[in-house]
């Protein structure tokens, strides 16, 4: 297949669709977790062995609920916004008229020029989430490893946390990636916005001078 | 959902549905557009040439003059170079 226009936009708008859609699948994985994290925490069922470490997993919960939300929020309004450009392109199977994909390109520029504040603040909620995931990932790894160790042998209490442990590292990977691809995304359409700030400037011109 | 386009690429829109004459009414629907400001830029767009209208039973009906191409194709061509200058972006 040619490497139209088209083809471009249309792979760069399933790409930050998919993205995009990606983000609020794992927003509501975090609230989730934190939640869980909070339950197990007011419980008093967290098995550290110390009550810093409780402490600190109970305030790590606390800012993973928090910032799963924001997290969400932000996905969810940038997704709603792509989901819009997108509906058009959805189930075309053929190629699309040239107006439709300057109309599609139009939305696009426009929508990044509305949301480029969100999606920076997204790529900060994305790190900060991405790190305290980790970390909280690290304490449960330790919680298990503990709870191994004391019993001195691996008991089944220690492999219930191993998966907690897991998700947690998976969560504060998949959010420190998605920072990465949001500053990607981010970079190419600042580029393009100047871009189109120029082919302003221009297109001015050209309306004053046919006026004359 | 409302996305906030600037005032070229308004003109844009409101010129590429003009092609066949349209009424006040459905450019602002099809535009996106409040009243008010619909008002404004059909003025301006029929001030500099761009659009004519015309009076057909009782309504008036705006379509896009020879002028108006010439913007819509230039326009075109600088949106869709935003794709072909700007290293892309993909998964």
């Amino acid at each position: 297949m040619t490497d139209t226009t088209e083809t471009r936009f249309r792979r760069e708008l399933s790409s930050f669709f998919a993205m995009t859609l990606l983000n609020v699948v794992f927003a509501v994985q975090a609230i989730g977790l934190g939640v869980a994290y909070i339950v197990a925490s007011v419980h008093g069922t967290s098995e550290l062995p110390t009550p810093a470490l409780r402490v600190l997993a109970g305030a790590l919960a606390l800012v993973s609920l928090v910032l799963g939300l924001a997290w969400m929020r932000t996905s969810a309004r940038v997704l709603r916004g792509v989901t819009l450009v997108r509906r058009p392109f959805r189930r075309r199977r053929g190629p699309a008229s040239e107006e439709d994909v300057t109309r599609g390109i139009v939305g696009l520029v426009a929508h990044y020029r509305e949301h480029r504040r969100t999606i920076r603040t997204m790529i900060i909620v994305c790190v900060t989430g991405g790190l305290v995931f980790l970390v909280q990932g690290v304490v449960a790894a330790v919680e298990s490893a503990s709870v191994a160790l004391g019993a001195g042998s691996v008991t089944m209490n220690a492999l219930a946390l191993v998966p907690a442990a897991l998700i947690s590292l998976v969560m504060g990977l998949v959010a420190l990636l998605s920072s990465y691809y949001f500053s990607r995304f981010s970079q190419a359409w600042d580029l393009r916005l100047e871009e189109t700030a120029r082919a302003e400037e221009q297109l001015k011109v050209a309306m004053e001078l046919d006026a004359e | 959902m409302r996305i906030r386009r600037s005032p070229y690429e308004i003109y844009w829109e409101i010129l590429v549905f003009c092609k066949a004459p349209r009424s006040f009414t459905a450019i602002i629907n099809r535009c996106d557009l409040n009243s008010k400001t619909g008002q404004e830029y059909l003025e301006f767009l029929v001030a500099k040439g761009y659009l004519a209208a015309a009076t057909e039973g009782g309504r008036t009906l705006y379509t896009a003059t020879a002028r108006a191409g010439e913007y819509i194709a230039l326009f075109t061509q600088m949106y869709r170079s935003l794709f072909d200058t700007v290293p892309g972006f993909k998964l």
